[in-house]
C-alpha cells in the first residue's frame, strides 16, 4: 500500500509539501526549535526531476567507461525497420548472437516482416537470421554473416554477491544502465497467461462479453460480440475449450485468433499478458508497471537472478558485466519496478550449446529435404 | 560442467594435454558430450578441410572462455591480492571519503571497486535484519533494531495498535509480534517481536545528517515475503531530505513498506513509506521521526492525521479570557456530549499528554483521525473524571 493507484505524481508533491508545511509549523508550535528547516527549500518535486544527484547520472556512468570498454564491443543493437527491439550479445566469433527471443522472434498476419538487422560496435550493419530458440529461457540465437567479432567473455565465478555493481553494456563507450545485484538466482514460477476477456458459450463457440481494460484482447482490437473459432490450429467449441487452450502458451506468447464478427470472419494476432486476479495483485501490478514498460515475457525462468537496473523491455538481451568487465549473465527480463532478471553465466554455456546443435540439426534436417 | 568443457578446452584447443578418455568423458552431463562430440566433429572436419584460420564459431566460443580462464587461473590468485591492497589504498583517500560522506561520484575502476566492497559489507549486515511483516491480509516489511526485537515499519503497514503481526525473517522462520505506536501524519510505525530472544539488529543513525547525493541502500520485500527469496537489496542515492521525507532513487514498489533505507555502513537512516510514478520518486520516513517519538511509539500511541484527510472534531469551545481549557459550551450531538463532558469542566489531560492551553488541544485533536479512541481527562470541581471518546468528522 505504497500509494494509492489515483495518486498521480503530481498530487503526490502537493501533498508531500503541504504536509511539510504542516509539520514544520507543528514543529513550530510544541517548541521552537534551532533550525526549523534546516536545508534547501527548492520543492521535492524538482529535486526528484534534477539529474545531478541521481546514481545514474553521467558522471556516475563516466566511471564505467573502462568497464565496459571490451564487453561494449561484444555487444549488439538489434533492430527492426530501424526501431531497436533488443540488445544483443555476441557469443560466437563467427557471427553467433544470443538476444531475448520474444522481442525478435514476431509473427505477422499479411506481408512481409521487415528484416531483423544487427548493429555492431563499429556501426556496421548486417540482416540477422533466428536460427534457434530455447522457450524456457526466452532465448534466440540470431547469425549474421560476419567472421572474426569479439564474442563475449563469462566470468568463471559463481553469481556475483549480493551487492556486486553491476553494469549493462550497450554499443556507446558507457554502459546503459547501473545497478547491484539484488537477489540471488532462483527459479521464477510461470505466471498463467491471460487474454483478457468474459466469454458466453454459444451454439458454435465462445462469444465475447466483455474486454477487461489494458489487456491482451484489448490490444489485439478484439470486440465486444466476436465468436472466437480458431486459437491457432485448435477449433475452439466451448469457453471451456478456449481455457484450456490459453493454458497451454506463455506470457508473451503471440497466438492467432480467428474471429467471427458479424458475417465476416477475420484474423487478429494477440500478445498473451499476464494473469492477475484480485484487487491487491491488480494494484501490486500496477505498482509494478510504474516508472517503465515492462518485458511481456517476465517469468517462467528456470534460473534467474535479480539485480536493479532499469531497464527498458527493449533493452534486454544484452550483456550483463561486473566490475572487472566480463559477463555475470544476459538481462533476460524487465519483471517489474525494482527487478530486472539475468540468466546467470554459469548456465549460459549449456544453454549457448544446446542452441548451437539446434541451429545446426535444423539447417541439416532443412538441406536434407 | 562448466569447468569440464573448460578443462576440454584448454587441454585440446591448444593441443598440449593429452587426448580424454572415454571414461573422463562420463562425468559430463549428456549435453557436454554431446558438445564435446560436436567439436570433435568440428575440429576433425576442420583439419580434413584445412581451414585451419577459420576456426568454427562452435570452438570460438567456448575458447574466448577457456582463453580467458585458463592462463589467467594463477594469475587470479595474485591479483585478487593486489585488487585488495589496491582497494584498500582507495578507502584511505579523501576523495573516497566524500564518495561516503558527502555522496561524491566515484570516478575511476578503483572508486568503484571500493565502493562495491562496501555495499557488500553492509549487505551482509543488512539482509539478516530485515523482515517479513504480515498483519491480518497485509503484507510489508520491517527492520530489527534492537537485540529485545522492537521493529520499525510504516504506520500504513500496521494501521492499528495493539494487532498481532507474524514476522518472517530470511531463513522463513516466523515469530509472534504485537503493534505498538504510529504517527500517522508521517508514517512511522513500532513492532515489537514478543518471544523473547536475541535477535539479530541495526542501529539507527541520524536521519538529519543526510547529504544529497549521498549513496544509500534499501531492503524489503518487493510484492510480499517470497519464499526462496532473501530481501532484495537496492541501490541509491538522496534526492531531497526534510524533516518529515526522504526521497532517494532506491526503487521501491509495494511489499516494501515498512523496509529499512540505510546508509552505507549499514545503519537505518529511514522506513519505505510511498511511490510516485517515476522511478527516481521513492519516500521513506526519517529515523529521527522514531527516534524523537521512540517512548511514544513503544507505549503504543497512535497519533497524527494522513496529510489531505480530514481533521476530527471533540465539540468543545472554551473561554479564551481564561488561560486554562474551561469549557463554555458544548456542541449538541459532539464526540464530547455523548460521553457527558459538560460546561464548566475543565480539560487536563487529552491522550495522557498533558492539557494547559486550549491551543494545545486544539494541537492535540489535530494530531489525530476521525473514528481514533481517546482518553479525555477533566477537572469538575473537585473531582476528576476520565472519558474514553471517539473522536468524529465535523458533519458540514
Amino acid at each position: 500500500m505504497i500509494v494509492s493507484p489515483r495518486t498521480s505524481r503530481f498530487k503526490l508533491f502537493v501533498t508531500r509539501i503541504t504536509s511539510l508545511a504542516m509539520v514544520c509549523s507543528l514543529t513550530l508550535l510544541i517548541a521552537p526549535p534551532a533550525n526549523a528547516q534546516k536545508r534547501g527549500s527548492s520543492s521535492i518535486s524538482s529535486k526528484l526531476t534534477q539529474l545531478v544527484n541521481q546514481r545514474s547520472n553521467i558522471r556516475v556512468l563516466s566511471a564505467f567507461i573502462e568497464v565496459v570498454d571490451t564487453p561494449s564491443k561484444s555487444t549488439v543493437e538489434i533492430l527492426r525497420d530501424n526501431k531497436r527491439q533488443a540488445i544483443g550479445t555476441i557469443v560466437d566469433a563467427d557471427g553467433l548472437i544470443l538476444t531475448k527471443a520474444s522481442q525478435v522472434n514476431l509473427v505477422m498476419l499479411k506481408g512481409e516482416l521487415a528484416p531483423l538487422v544487427c548493429k555492431l560496435a563499429n556501426n556496421d550493419r548486417h540482416e540477422a537470421k533466428i536460427v534457434s530458440i530455447n522457450k524456457e529461457y526466452d532465448l534466440a540465437l540470431l547469425k549474421i554473416d560476419v567472421k572474426r567479432l569479439d564474442p563475449i567473455r563469462f566470468t568463471l565465478q559463481e553469481d556475483p554477491m549480493v551487492g556486486a555493481v553491476l553494469a549493462s553494456t550497450a554499443l556507446g563507450d558507457k554502459p546503459l544502465g547501473i545497478g547491484v545485484m539484488s537477489a540471488a538466482s532462483r527459479t521464477i514460477k510461470q505466471s498463467r497467461p491471460m487474454i483478457g476477456v468474459q466469454l458466453k458459450d454459444i451454439v458454435d463457440g465462445a462469444r465475447v462479453e466483455s474486454i477487461v481494460s489494458g489487456s491482451a484482447a484489448k490490444k489485439a482490437k478484439l470486440k465486444i460480440g466476436d465468436v472466437i473459432v480458431k486459437i491457432d490450429m485448435k477449433q475452439i467449441k466451448d469457453t471451456q475449450t478456449l481455457i484450456s487452450t490459453i493454458k497451454e502458451y506463455q506470457p508473451g506468447d503471440i497466438i492467432r485468433l480467428l474471429v467471427k464478427r458479424g458475417e465476416e470472419q477475420l484474423e487478429l494476432l494477440c500478445t498473451l499478458g499476464e494473469y492477475s486476479s484480485g484487487p491487491n495483485q491488480a494494484r501490486h501490478e500496477f505498482q509494478n508497471h510504474l516508472g517503465g514498460k515492462l518485458s511481456s515475457r517476465r517469468s517462467g525462468f528456470p534460473m534467474v537472478f535479480q539485480h536493479d537496473t532499469f531497464l527498458n523491455p527493449e533493452d534486454c538481451g544484452g550483456p550483463l558485466v561486473d566490475l572487472d568487465g566480463n559477463a555475470v549473465g544476459i538481462n533476460i527480463a524487465r519483471a517489474g519496478r525494482v527487478a530486472s532478471y539475468a540468466i546467470p553465466a554459469k548456465v549460459l554455456p549449456e544453454l549457448i550449446a544446446k542452441l548451437m546443435l539446434d541451429a545446426e540439426s535444423s539447417e541439416v534436417s532443412t538441406s536434407s529435404e | 560442467m562448466f569447468d569440464e568443457i573448460i578443462d576440454f578446452l584448454c587441454k585440446h584447443a591448444y593441443n598440449n594435454g593429452p587426448s580424454p578418455s572415454e571414461d573422463s568423458l562420463y562425468l559430463l552431463s549428456p549435453i557436454g558430450q554431446e558438445v564435446m562430440k560436436h567439436l570433435r566433429r568440428q575440429i576433425s572436419a576442420l583439419t580434413i578441410s584445412c581451414r585451419s584460420i577459420i576456426v568454427p564459431g562452435f570452438v570460438l566460443i567456448l575458447l574466448s572462455i577457456a582463453f580467458y580462464s585458463s592462463p589467467s587461473i594463477a594469475a587470479e590468485a595474485k591479483s585478487e591480492n593486489e585488487t585488495k591492497d589496491e582497494i584498500g589504498k582507495v578507502e584511505q583517500t579523501a576523495h573516497f571519503a566524500a564518495i561516503l560522506k558527502e555522496g561524491d561520484t566515484p570516478n575511476s575502476v578503483a572508486e568503484l571497486k571500493a565502493l562495491q566492497r562496501i555495499i557488500q559489507q553492509a549487505a551482509k549486515k543488512i539482509i539478516p535484519c530485515t523482515v517479513g511483516v504480515s498483519v491480518g491480509p497485509a503484507q510489508g516489511s520491517g527492520v530489527i533494531v534492537s537485540e529485545d526485537g522492537y521493529i520499525m515499519t510504516a504506520g500504513h503497514v500496521i494501521g492499528k495498535s495493539g494487532l498481532d503481526v507474524t514476522i518472517t525473517f530470511p531463513d522463513g522462520t516466523k515469530v509472534k509480534g504485537k503493534t505498538l505506536g504510529i504517527d500517522r501524519s508521517v508514517d512511522t510505525g513500532l513492532i515489537k517481536i514478543t518471544k523473547p530472544g536475541k535477535y539479530p539488529f541495526l542501529k539507527i543513525d541520524k536521519s538529519s545528517e543526510l547529504q544529497e547525493g549521498q549513496w544509500v541502500l534499501v531492503t524489503g520485500h518487493p510484492g510480499g515475503y517470497e519464499k526462496g527469496r532473501k530481501p532484495v537489496l537496492r541501490m541509491g542515492r538522496v534526492l531531497a531530505s526534510y524533516d518529515d521525507v526522504i526521497a532517494t532513487d532506491c526503487v521501491l514498489v509495494g511489499g516494501d513498506s515498512g523496509g529499512p533505507l540505510l546508509d552505507l555502513d549499514g545503519d537505518v537512516i529511514g522506513i519505505n513509506s510511498r511511490i510516485g510514478s517515476r522511478v527516481s520518486a521513492n519516500m521513506f520516513v526519517p529515523s529521527d521521526l522514531y527516534t524523537s517519538n521512540w517512548e511514544r511509539l513503544k507505549d503504543g500511541d497512535v497519533w497524527g492525521r494522513v496529510p489531505g484527510t480530514p481533521a476530527p472534531y471533540l465539540g468543545v469551545e472554551c473561554d479564551l479570557k481564561k488561560k486554562a481549557p474551561v469549557i463554555i459550551r458544548v456542541t449538541p450531538g459532539s464526540p464530547a456530549e455523548r460521553v457527558g463532558i459538560k460546561p464548566g469542566d475543565i480539560i487536563t489531560s487529552f491522550n495522557r499528554r498533558a492539557v494547559n492551553t486550549f491551543d494545545d488541544l486544539k494541537m492535540l485533536v489535530n494530531q489525530h483521525s476521525p473514528n481514533d479512541v481517546v482518553s479525555v481527562v477533566v477537572a469538575r470541581g473537585s473531582d476528576e473524571l476520565k472519558f474514553e471518546v471517539t473522536l468524529k468528522r465535523r458533519s458540514r
